[in-house]
């Protein structure tokens, strides 16, 4: 039987109760729902799965999964950007396995087999004959996703050809907050560098929910390192307690953002040419908040998250905004591997481009200062849920039931949102559209 | 020509007396104990205040299909203030990635050493052996660290040092310590 006869949507569905905003602990240890989820969400959504400026050359490609399954992306001699399984249509051997790197074509080491750019079969090693007529070569290049689209540099996969198209997903809506992060000069956003790899003993969810807006965990669980890098001990702590928006943007999106009180824009981190292009490409709305912007995270369901903050590791040097963006990669219930790039303003100078990166290596990556932190309070997560009454019981988002309906009426943004870091909404939001997905609504 | 390939980066300099190898050997020792032992202030007095401290980030890549891209990308690029923030927050009990200290052992052989005017070009090895409260298996990490210590006259103190790990891809969930 497999998990998808043992667990039907109605099943899944119930894990998650939405009025008393309770979980299920079997979302963070279960592997036959890790198999369902694999099924249900990362063979349906559309999936993150690099930027372009990682590929800019024809023949450049880099390797990724779109859950457990692993795919290449390539761009090809017409400058287009494809995304295949990664795996030879004949006998199912990984075509690439190196982590990036460029080609005139793929060729397969087991049998010879090769494929274009385009991902269509371009020969056999052995000539023509020797197959009889009997294997359909022009049906056997490498398999496509279905559909491939960008956002910003970012480009994201799915797999269902019944999908609509990139922009129902993240919509126009989404890109009035993504824009915030992503879109806010002229030219956007490049990656700095490959993604940083590395293993954490978690559940995927536990960290894209924790990025849609965990407020509360910053004043404890970063309680040493938080006011010692922001910009003041002060401003850390006026933006914690101050008017925060915790947003639902859009189904399965959320962001929250941590303003500075009142209505100065003070650009905490920015050089000056930048806050020029900011306000040469943004609205007088979207330029407030991000002229009083200390941290904003953000999670697009299902993996992948984004984070900002403006920080300082010297009392010597000015604050600096990094970018992090990353995908919790899913490796099974209670081992997720992360994905961490760093982005930059095109436009901005080689000396602020180094700044924003070591900014980011210190904060939020493998050897981040807030990541260190995080990354033990997951761990032990999945050893707390190892046994069966740990899976009996349930998670706890019942904050949620007293802020469900205080909105944000005047917030200037689209979406719904909620009045501050506490409220626990955007987190539930997540798993609300966690049951969307596995209980048959989408 | 140079025998030593792994030191002849930084001092570009000459073989050392058989009494400075010895001091230097010792030195690393002093630090890997110091390391695994968590005595990470006076660790701090063995840093040059200029001290570049970097992780490089390695890929796997085909002989054949090799391209690189960013900026000089790293696990980790640090100063002398930055390492010192990291170390306070290591051994403060409110932090929680190292309240429930790891057990450590650090390893380090294949020392070579070439001094030029005061300046030592130090190559060793490294294997570290980390046992977190997470996790009772062991973590291993091995690196190869290329060093330049500068002789001050009172102290060898560490100017530069660039950790090359043998792991493109981590198998851990933090990085939350020195090498």
């Amino acid at each position: 039987m497999t998990a998808m006869e043992r667990i039907t949507p109605t099943d899944a569905a119930s894990l998650v109760d939405t009025e008393r905003g309770t979980v299920s602990r079997r979302l963070y240890v279960d592997e036959d729902l890790f198999e369902l989820e694999m099924e249900r969400i990362f063979t349906r959504t559309w999936v993150f799965i690099g930027l372009e400026s990682e590929i800019p050359e024809p023949g450049d490609y880099v390797t990724r999964n779109m859950g457990t399954d692993p795919v290449i992306m390539v761009r090809d001699n017409d400058g287009k950007i494809g995304v295949f399984h990664n795996s030879c249509p004949h006998r199912g051997v990984m075509i690439c396995q190196a982590d990036q790197g460029h080609v005139k074509g793929f060729v397969c080491a087991y049998h010879g087999w090769s494929y274009h750019l385009d991902g269509s079969h371009a020969g056999a090693f052995h000539p023509e004959e020797f197959y009889r007529g009997g294997v359909p070569f022009d049906e056997l290049g490498l398999h496509k996703v279905a559909q491939i689209d960008t956002y910003a540099g970012l480009v994201f996969a799915t797999w269902n050809k019944e999908l609509g198209p990139l922009i129902e997903t993240i919509t126009e809506s989404s890109r009035w907050y993504l824009d915030l992060l992503l879109g806010r000069t002229p030219e956007g956003m490049e990656v700095l560098g490959p993604p940083q790899r590395w293993t954490a003993e978690q559940n995927w969810k536990i960290g894209g929910i924790n990025f849609c807006g965990d407020g509360p965990h910053a004043p404890t669980l970063h309680s040493v390192i938080g006011p010692q890098i922001g910009e003041s001990t002060e401003q850390f702590m006026a933006a914690m307690l101050g008017e925060s928006p915790d947003v639902t943007i859009a189904s399965g999106q959320n962001m929250l953002l941590n303003l500075l009180p009142g209505e100065e824009t003070p650009f905490i981190g920015y050089p000056p040419d930048l806050v020029k292009l900011f306000k040469e490409t943004l609205n007088a709305e979207q330029i407030n908040l991000l002229g009083r912007m200390m941290t904003n995270v953000c999670t697009l369901f299902p993996h992948l998250s984004l984070v900002q903050a403006p920080v300082r590791f010297s009392e010597n040097e000015p604050p600096v905004n990094f970018l992090t963006l990353r995908v919790w990669q899913p490796v099974s219930a209670t081992r997720t591997e992360v994905w961490n790039w760093f982005l930059v303003e095109k436009e901005a100078s080689e000396e602020y481009k180094e700044a924003a990166l070591k900014a980011g290596l210190r904060s939020f990556s493998a050897g981040g200062t807030f990541d260190q932190d995080d990354a033990e309070g997951w761990s032990a997560t999945s050893r707390g849920l190892q046994g069966p009454i740990g899976r009996s019981l349930n998670l706890s988002f019942q904050t949620v039931v007293g802020w469900r309906d205080e909105v944000w009426e005047e917030f200037p943004g689209p979406g719904k949102t909620s009045p501050n870091m506490y409220t626990e909404m955007t987190e539930f939001e997540y798993l609300t559209e966690w049951k969307r997905w596995m209980g048959g609504e989408k | 020509m140079s025998i030593r390939p792994e030191t002849a980066l930084k001092a570009g300099g000459q073989p050392v007396s058989d009494a400075a190898y010895r001091q230097i050997s010792e030195l690393l020792f002093h630090e890997a104990s110091l390391l695994s032992r968590h005595e990470y202030s006076t660790w701090l007095t063995l840093l040059a205040p200029e001290i570049r401290y970097r992780m490089p980030l390695q890929t796997f890549q085909h002989r054949n299909q090799r391209r690189d891209y960013g900026k000089d990308p790293a696990w980790l690029d640090e100063n002398y203030d930055s390492l010192k923030i990291r170390a306070e927050q290591l051994n403060n009990a409110a932090s929680n990635s190292e309240a429930i200290p790891s057990f450590m052992r650090y390893f380090v052989t294949n020392i070579l050493i070439e001094e030029s005017e005061n300046r030592f070009s130090v190559s060793s090895q490294v294997l570290l052996i980390r046992v977190r409260s997470n996790n009772p298996t062991p973590f291993f990490l091995s690196a190869q660290r290329s060093d330049l210590w500068i002789d001050t006259g009172s102290q060898l103190l560490l100017s530069d040092r660039a950790i090359h790990l043998d792991m493109p891809h981590i198998d851990s969930p933090t990085l939350a310590f020195f090498m």
